[in-house]
């Protein structure tokens, strides 16, 4: 009952869900709302549950003195401090913070300002420095990488090399206002219609997969 | 060089990054080419008469803010410069505090009152599932505003717009990746009929000109499409000018950039054929 | 022969019949789910009783046997990255699938493997694959439970660990499948900075780009599903490689079609005609 269970409850969600794609009335259309609040609870969850497990992996890495154990601590830190400080922030429990004035001259005080602080001075520059890491290793794939090695290479180094002007006003003073018309071209009927037929292979693929486990068919979800 | 391979690609990078810190420094600004998509963005929502009711999605973190902030800061103004009401919802946990930041900034230069003029929903869990549960039943997906913590029947607005998303006139949803403006066209464009605008980041752009314009009204793309967007909206927001100008410099960074990419194509190709050549 | 006429009250006629039950509007999908599962199951069947379903050779399958071995060779771990989605997205799953194979004969040859999650349920999977790839190869201890490790959920951490991995532990093979997203090239050019050989497959079109560009191999769009099928011959697998190419083809027919008729009937003025009855059915 252990595979059967779980297989019968994906097969009856998988089609109330369907139905209610495809159906007016009012019955599936309640199915529906009801389903999907409970898969909105089940995210939610999920998250305590990726918590749980990151605490669990962690302290266990430390307590076997792993070699990852100094970077393990600092998370454990990072993860219980930031969630302790958001926590007291929603409930009141810390006081507020002056966070400068309005132009009458008042004091503006605020509750978040600690989370906010971590949020801004903190986790996002170190997001958008990862991020910008692409820009530097788009340059060196670009120069190592771009060879015009066949006839496929060739169109493929030419379109790459239109879009790029196309995008920018100097690629057009360059080449006397055509880099964007011909961009224009490449993107919206030769891009387009190759992102379709993508487009629709992947999502055969998808749907394929998805008519299985919605029949009960595909099990490699569950374990052995 | 014995092989182009061997070539130390730090001097890459420090080309790129003198390139970027000294253009950025000088404060060069360029104009964003014309863009179809962006006037089609900019032209649905000046069509739209006053009190329309628009749901505004922020789909992105940090990462991606350089590209869709601009965007996002300038969506809000053109929205609250035509009187239109705007349903403020996120499905990227990291998105929320931008949300609030921009809302608590701009909406006092319109005058708007919070709850009538706009609610701020907050961050739904669930990613797609989340979307398609907002189509089905905005009350049962949230059932508070984030804001104020108030039942959704005693905001004005929410009040006005009922349950369901077919209240909204148009859907707008600043998209980092996933979940975002393919999900929102799967289970929303595509099941309510929507109207749906959207400013993505410029790697998926080439996604959205294949859904244009039947089930996209109009795209903003990357930081090119940000700053047309942002030069058509400063024409009648001076709020907007020096975020305009702000991205018109990354403009002209983006220019040099792009060129320097195209030079180590060139160059790598150069020096691979003549070492095949010897 | 029915007229344009008759047949568009035909078609109006069934439609007033299901619509209190069916948004009939939808009928077009309907029919098109309904029409792709008979030809899957008709595939899946004729490839249970045996009948072969040729799937070419796929260039980046050999790759994986030439990293394992590369790797083997050189005394040097394997690095297998699952993507950044979670298990329900599909390619995380075939991941899984494509993990179970590599840990097969990492076990066999002896070789280390290491697969770094960014996310806990995945862990539990890859885990699973690893194990279950182990006794597969009737190696049980060369599964080493510290290998399969947990980063973090957060994007460009994950990447970061990774790349710290990497250049750590110098792998000599990465093997990157799965649902990636901005930090492909990341993983990409440090992979290659640490001189190992990599082949990577997705079937995210954006990132596609920043794979071919900076790995070895690669295994683009479809091939990945493909690449399942080919490896574990599962015929649920192959019946749905065959479904598809079956109803690319009826698309491709489809969308012939319906270009003529749009062509003929462009100048048409209002009322039924091939084309409109065309679009009612397949629109």
């Amino acid at each position: 009952m252990k595979r059967e269970i779980p297989i019968l409850l994906t097969v009856l969600c998988g089609l109330a869900i369907t139905w209610s794609f495809f159906s007016q009335s009012d019955v599936s259309k309640a199915v529906n709302a009801e389903l999907l609040a409970w898969a909105v609870v089940f995210f939610s969850v999920a998250f305590l549950l990726g918590i749980g497990n990151l605490i669990r992996i962690s302290l266990k890495q430390i307590s076997s003195g792993h070699r990852d154990r100094p970077y393990k601590i600092v998370l454990l830190v990072v993860l219980l401090g930031y969630l302790g400080i958001g926590i007291a922030e929603i409930h009141g429990w810390l006081a507020p913070l002056a966070t400068g004035t309005d132009p009458t001259g008042q004091v503006i005080m605020s509750e978040n300002v600690r989370r906010d602080w971590i949020y801004y001075r903190i986790f996002q520059p170190l997001q958008a420095t990862m991020f910008s890491l692409l820009a530097f290793y788009i340059a060196s794939a670009a120069f190592r990488a771009f060879r015009a090695r066949s006839f496929e290479a060739v169109l493929l180094l030419m379109a790459g090399a239109i879009v790029m002007l196309g995008q920018v006003p100097l690629g057009d003073t360059l080449t006397f206002d055509m880099a964007s018309r011909w961009q224009d071209f490449l993107m919206k009927y030769i891009n387009a219609a190759g992102q379709r037929a993508i487009i629709m292979g992947a999502a055969f693929g998808t749907l394929a997969t998805g008519l299985r486990i919605v029949l009960g068919l595909e099990r490699s979800y569950l374990s052995e | 060089m014995a092989n182009v391979t061997d070539f130390d690609r730090r001097w890459i990078f420090l080309a790129m990054g003198v390139l970027v810190v000294g253009l950025y420094t000088t404060g060069a600004k360029s104009p964003a080419p014309q863009l179809e998509y962006v006037q089609a963005y900019y032209d649905v929502i000046e069509a739209l008469p006053d009190d329309s009711i628009v749901m505004l999605s922020a789909d992105f973190d940090p990462a991606s803010a350089a590209e869709l902030l601009p965007m996002y800061q300038a969506t809000i103004h053109h929205l609250l410069r035509k009187n239109i009401r705007v349903v403020n919802v996120a499905t990227w946990p990291a998105a929320p505090p931008y949300t609030r930041n921009e809302f608590n900034q701009i909406t006092p230069q319109y005058g708007k009152l919070y709850g009538t003029d706009w609610v701020e929903l907050g961050f739904l869990p669930g990613d797609d599932v989340a979307m398609a549960q907002m189509g089905a039943s905005l009350h049962s997906a949230f059932s508070t505003d984030s804001r104020e913590n108030k039942p959704l029947a005693e905001l004005p607005l929410m009040g006005e717009l009922g349950d369901s998303l077919q209240g909204i006139d148009l859907l707008i949803t600043l998209s980092a990746g996933y979940p975002g403006i393919l999900e929102w066209l799967a289970q929303v464009g595509g099941r309510y009929n929507m109207t749906i605008l959207t400013g993505t980041t410029a790697v998926q752009t080439s996604d959205l000109y294949a859904f244009y314009p039947s089930q996209l009204a109009g795209f903003i793309g990357g930081a090119t499409g940000a700053t047309r967007y942002l030069e058509l909206v400063s024409e009648q927001t001076e709020a907007m000018v020096h975020a305009r100008d702000v991205n018109q410099n990354r403009i002209m960074i983006q220019e040099w950039a792009h060129m320097l990419i195209l030079a180590l194509i060139v160059v790598g190709n150069v020096l691979y054929f003549a070492g095949r050549g010897k | 022969m029915l007229d344009v006429a008759g047949a568009s009250e035909v078609l109006n006629g069934l439609y007033e019949q299901l619509n209190p039950w069916v948004d009939t509007s939808k009928l077009p999908t309907l029919g098109c789910i309904i029409a792709y599962a008979v030809v899957m199951f008709w595939a899946q069947s004729r490839a249970k009783r045996g009948v072969e379903i040729p799937i070419r050779r796929i260039p980046g399958l050999d790759a994986l046997d030439e990293a394992i071995g590369r790797s083997t060779e050189m005394g040097r771990p394997v690095l297998y990255v699952p993507g950044i989605d979670e298990i329900k997205e599909i390619q995380t799953l075939y991941s899984m699938m494509i993990l179970r194979h590599v840990a097969r004969k990492t076990a066999e040859y002896g070789t280390e493997l290491i697969v770094p999650v960014k996310d806990s349920v995945v862990m539990a999977f890859a885990e699973e694959a690893v194990k279950q790839g182990c006794q597969d190869a009737g190696q049980p201890d060369a599964f080493i439970p510290d290998n399969v490790r947990y980063l973090s959920n957060e994007q460009f951490a994950y990447c970061a660990g990774v790349a710290g991995i990497m250049n750590r532990e110098k792998p000599a093979a990465n093997i990157m499948l799965g649902m990636f997203f901005a930090e492909s090239l990341i993983l990409a050019e440090t992979g290659f900075a640490s001189g190992a050989i990599q082949v990577a497959g997705t079937a995210k079109q954006h990132q596609l780009p920043f794979f071919v560009a900076a790995c070895d191999y690669t295994i683009i769009g479809e091939e990945y599903f493909a690449v399942t099928a080919y490896l574990t011959r599962d015929p649920n697998l192959l019946g749905t490689i065959r479904a598809a190419d079956v109803i690319k083809i009826v698309v491709i027919a489809s969308v012939i079609v319906g270009a003529a008729l749009a062509t003929i009937y462009v100048d048409a003025g209002p009322g039924p005609n091939w084309s409109t009855i065309f679009n009612r059915l397949f629109g």
